[in-house]
């Protein structure tokens, strides 16, 4: 792939997947995985940095005999993940100005060449 | 490797951090592997890369951990960026600058990485797998204490410092009054050669010219009266200088070891 991606995306995605529901370290890693090429060693750091923000807690449930942390957007968390929701659309609205060619005019660049 | 000997080194590597950040670190990578389930263990090991990789990373990541004032200069950190997708700035980063609002999407991820020690610098230090590591969080600290902060003494030391005078003191007393003894019967031994080294010189003066001049009118008087002088003046051109470089040796080391005795007890006391 081609696109690469930065920090705050990273957070915007574990934000997004527990917006869907708590879950658990693995498979917050595995759904994230799932569609970006990061190494699994990337995900407790962003993970923990979130919960130090507050914008994740965690809690335990036992499973299996053994004991399970579960992770879940605090109220600071699920407005930090609307915050990126609307961050998104303009983003992907502006670059889809430019790589798709929607939309774009021809002014805009001339206007920069001033 | 096996799960637990990338656990226990993993264990190992984390302990610069806080005992609770360090005791989740582990407890996260614990129940990942038990998720992962044990027919994928050697994926997740391989995908993890080393523990002291991972250490690192854990250690390191911004924002995270407090960062070590130590400047980073190691072979973990030297390594090529390797978060996969997780590093640069999109490349087009120019076309959404010309919009108003700045996309968020543009931060890099810095990979400053704080951790001091390289993989083998760690590795020569601690022997990876001798120490055990369990699942239980004893919460206890670390067995390294290198920083130890300035000690005031405790009401609880005063309380016991109170109940036991009779003991302490006394001997304190004791060694005190025994220093002092020692220091007066130096200086009274040095006074006693001084005083006889003066009388000395005081008797050679007088028998010397009295000697000289009855020794034409009552010379045997006289003979003897000198010789006497002489033997005087002799001991006490000896003894003078003697006493004087002793004196100048003795008196002033003994102050001082006075003084380092008192500075010793009253440090004592302050801690």
């Amino acid at each position: 792939m081609a696109f690469q991606i930065g920090s705050t995306m990273l957070d915007a995605c574990v934000l997004a997947i527990l917006a869907q529901g708590d879950t658990y370290g693995y498979r917050i890693t595995q759904q994230i995985r799932s569609v970006v090429d990061v190494s699994e060693s990337t995900l407790y750091p962003v993970l923990r940095r979130l919960q130090k923000d507050q914008a994740l807690e965690s809690y335990d449930r036992a499973y299996q005999g053994r004991n399970r942390r579960y992770y879940r957007l605090t109220a600071r968390g699920a407005s930090l993940y609307a915050d990126y929701k609307n961050q998104w659309k303009d983003f992907r609205q502006t670059i889809d100005q430019i790589i798709l060619g929607e939309n774009f005019t021809k002014g805009g660049i001339d206007n920069d060449q001033n | 490797m096996t799960r637990t000997e990338f656990m226990t080194e993993l264990a190992i590597r984390l302990e610069p951090l806080p005992e609770n950040d360090r005791w989740d670190a582990l407890q996260f990578y614990e129940e990942y592997f038990d998720d992962a389930g044990r027919d994928k263990e050697q994926d997740v090991i391989a995908e993890l890369k080393s523990p002291a990789a991972l250490a690192a990373r854990i250690i390191g990541s911004p924002g995270v951990f407090p960062p070590r004032p130590e400047p980073a200069v190691d072979a973990i950190a030297a390594e090529p960026e390797n978060f996969g997708s997780y590093t640069q700035r999109p490349p087009f980063e120019q076309a959404a600058e010309q919009t108003a609002e700045q996309p968020p999407f543009e931060q890099t991820y810095a990979q400053q990485n704080p951790f001091e020690q390289t993989a083998e610098q760690a590795k020569e230090q601690q022997p990876p797998f001798e120490q055990t590591y369990t699942q239980q969080n004893p919460f206890e600290q670390s067995a390294e204490q290198n920083y130890e902060p300035p000690r005031q003494r405790s009401a609880a030391f005063w309380i016991l410092l109170a109940v036991l005078s009779p003991i302490w003191l006394s001997l304190l007393l004791g060694v005190i009054i025994t220093a002092f003894t020692v220091f007066f019967t130096a200086i009274s031994i040095l006074f006693a050669f001084a005083a006889t080294a003066l009388a000395l010189m005081i008797s050679g003066l007088i028998c010397l010219p009295v000697g000289f001049v009855h020794l034409f009118s009552d010379p045997l008087n006289g003979v003897f009266t000198f010789s006497i002088g002489l033997l005087c003046a002799g001991f006490a051109l000896m003894l003078t200088p003697g006493t004087l470089w002793l004196i100048k040796r003795t008196v002033p080391a003994m102050a001082r070891g006075l003084k380092k005795m008192f500075q010793g007890i009253i440090r004592f006391f302050r801690g």
